[in-house]
């Protein structure tokens, strides 16, 4: 499972990398979210990765960590996707309005550039 | 004092500014005012905070009385003092000038509040991950602010900054990963507790957490190569919250100090080495770029880098001596460039929308703007009337690498001649102001202004009590200790055993 999961974050962050340092801004927009995706994967599973075992204490279970899911990282990734939606929200309507304005999606488009194209 | 008090400065503008937000209802200038009370409690606040903080030493308070492992702290600190009241005098000069500039969105204010709610936010928390989330907090904010200033170059460099700042904190959050699996905690002073006991694998696995913070808090503070996206996105905004994201870069070079003392202790010796030649170099930038800005915007965007390089400079040196020079430098440098942000706006309107230096045509500003201009200009170059000259001395006196003097030096004539340049280019026109803009237009655009250059008056006449509070600042941000020990003086009632 470890193998599996540290395959999926690599893959994503790699393709999130790739996309962030693409020149349009709708491939930037799906790089920053497989990046977040890629980070939230990695934030759950420092937790230490376990089956069956939900953080909802039990009787005739001792509280601690042998027995439970870590619920704080859990606690942590859900803050961390409702910012990261909030972001990526934020930067749809910037690269909207900025394809409204300067007729053009490149991330630095130049005035002079944006009329061409 | 009770220790909740802690709470108040992220709670006033939290509620200030969701009620600022939901009352679109309210007359215009109501919400302003409404605005500038905020801030004006704020401030007041700070400087309670700051009165406490000197005499108290750090107080740290466990919000809701949980356990420091897992729950919020707040600790206040002399610096975390100095620095909100910093921030509170920024948030009231914002909000004075949003009152007199009348930025007409109605949600400028409500924004300011919730900027002025992370950077305390940013200033108080003890834990890692609060200081994710107040960092989010105020950059969010931020881009309201940035973008609320329409314009064809606001967008563009609007969406350069905010890129950026989102490539940053998906860093910060890997990094955050990595310091939560190898440690279990997130809290500043437990990390560093936790550090020593840690496998050769985990610390390798810390220093690379503590590296990619490094990088994280490099982009806020916009240290040389990671500087770029500054002068567009400063330049863009308009006046009032360009004085207010002066304070922003600051933030990032007070989460490097804060971090990496607190949590990475003797173990950052390496990192704060490697950055006082990044130092040195983004102040060499910041000077040579005020030399060569276009205009007035951009040169105060400058000037907002070379601070922060003066300051990484003095905190990289790590003496108390030199970390207390860098305080006492880094408060009225940021004032400076905050005043500077906000004539640049005045002339901007003066003119009609442009405050280039070298606009061929355009008439010579009023001579109340041309004194003004004159004040900023000196104060930005650290000339003596103003305290940044004091604390440059101060730092000169405390630092030992051989470099430190020269480029210092160098820098600071190259700004005061890229100020004179500037001055020259805009003042010296034949042509008269044109009639009626002076008293129309620019009327109680003065009020904030006068209050920065009186602040920063009164600081260079105050330097010995601000000094020996920026030594007691830096005596506390330097000492790993102080946080773990006011964390297990303010810890904790016991709790109730779980029910099982």
């Amino acid at each position: 499972m470890e193998l599996l999961i540290s395959l999926c974050v690599g893959t994503l962050a790699a393709g999130g990398v790739y996309l962030l340092l693409r020149p349009r801004s709708f491939e930037v927009v799906l790089g920053l979210t497989l990046l977040s995706y890629a980070i939230n994967l990695l934030i759950f599973a420092m937790g230490r990765l376990s089956v069956d075992r939900a953080p909802i204490l039990r009787e005739g279970m001792a509280p601690t960590l042998a027995n439970y899911a870590d619920p704080l990282p859990q606690a942590l990734v859900l803050t961390a996707i409702v910012i990261s939606f909030a972001m990526t929200a934020v930067l749809i309507v910037l690269a909207m309005r900025a394809h409204a304005q300067l007729g053009s999606d490149l991330v630095d488009a130049a005035d002079d550039e944006a009329g061409n194209r | 004092m009770n220790s909740h008090l802690l709470a108040l400065p992220i709670a006033l503008p939290l509620l200030a500014g969701a009620l600022l937000l939901g009352s679109e209802r309210l007359h215009a200038s109501t919400r302003r005012r409404l605005s500038l009370l905020a801030s004006a409690c704020g401030l007041l606040l700070a400087l309670r905070l700051l009165d406490h903080a000197l005499e108290a030493g750090t107080v740290v308070s466990a919000m809701g009385n949980w356990p420091t492992r897992i729950g919020i702290v707040l600790v206040l600190d002399p610096l975390a003092a100095l620095m909100l009241c910093l921030t509170g005098v920024l948030g009231c000069v914002a909000a004075l000038h949003g009152v007199n500039a009348d930025h007409d969105g109605a949600r400028w204010h409500g924004l300011l509040q919730f900027q002025l709610m992370g950077l305390n936010g940013a200033f108080l928390t003890g834990d890692l991950f609060n200081l994710f989330v107040s960092f989010e907090v105020l950059l969010i904010s931020s881009y309201g602010l940035l973008l609320a200033s329409t314009g064809r170059n606001s967008i563009r460099a609007g969406v350069g900054y905010v890129l950026i700042n989102l490539a940053g904190s998906s860093v910060f959050l890997v990094a955050l990963a990595l310091v939560y699996g190898c440690a279990g905690t997130l809290n500043m002073a437990d990390l560093g507790a936790a550090l020593g006991q840690m496998s050769p694998q985990q610390q390798a696995l810390m220093q690379i957490a503590g590296a990619l913070l490094m990088l994280v808090f490099a982009i806020k503070a916009a240290l040389l190569p990671l500087c770029f996206w500054l002068p567009g996105g400063y330049a863009a905004s308009s006046g009032a919250a360009a004085a207010l994201f002066a304070v922003l870069t600051k933030v990032g070079l007070y989460a490097l100090l804060r971090v990496g003392s607190t949590v990475y202790g003797s173990a950052a010796d390496d990192a704060f080495a490697l950055l006082l030649p990044v130092g040195l170099a983004t102040l060499a930038l910041g000077a040579l770029g005020a030399l060569a800005a276009p205009d007035l915007a951009r040169f105060a965007a400058h000037t907002v880098i070379a601070s922060a390089g003066t300051g990484m400079v003095a905190f990289a040196t790590g003496s108390v001596a030199s970390v207390a020079a860098g305080i006492s430098y880094l408060l009225p440098s940021t004032l400076a460039s905050a005043l500077l942000f906000l004539l640049a706006d005045a002339l901007r309107r003066m003119r009609g929308g442009s405050d280039e230096l070298q606009a061929y045509g355009a008439a010579a500003p009023p001579t109340a703007l041309k004194v003004l201009l004159f004040v900023a200009l000196l104060a930005v170059s650290s000339v003596p009337p103003f305290p940044g000259f004091l604390a440059k001395a101060l730092l000169l006196n405390a630092s030992s690498a051989s470099l430190v003097w020269p480029i210092l030096l160098g820098a600071s004539l190259v700004l005061l001649l890229a100020s004179m340049r500037g001055f020259a280019m805009i003042a010296w026109k034949r042509s008269a102001p044109p009639p009626g803009v002076a008293t129309d237009e620019l009327r109680g655009a003065w009020l904030a202004p006068m209050l920065l250059i009186a602040i920063m008056v009164s600081m260079s006449v105050g330097m010995a009590p601000l000094y020996r509070a920026a030594e007691m600042a830096a005596q506390s941000a330097l000492d790993p200790g102080a946080i773990a020990n006011a964390q297990q003086r303010a810890t904790i009632l016991p709790r109730p055993p779980v029910a099982p």
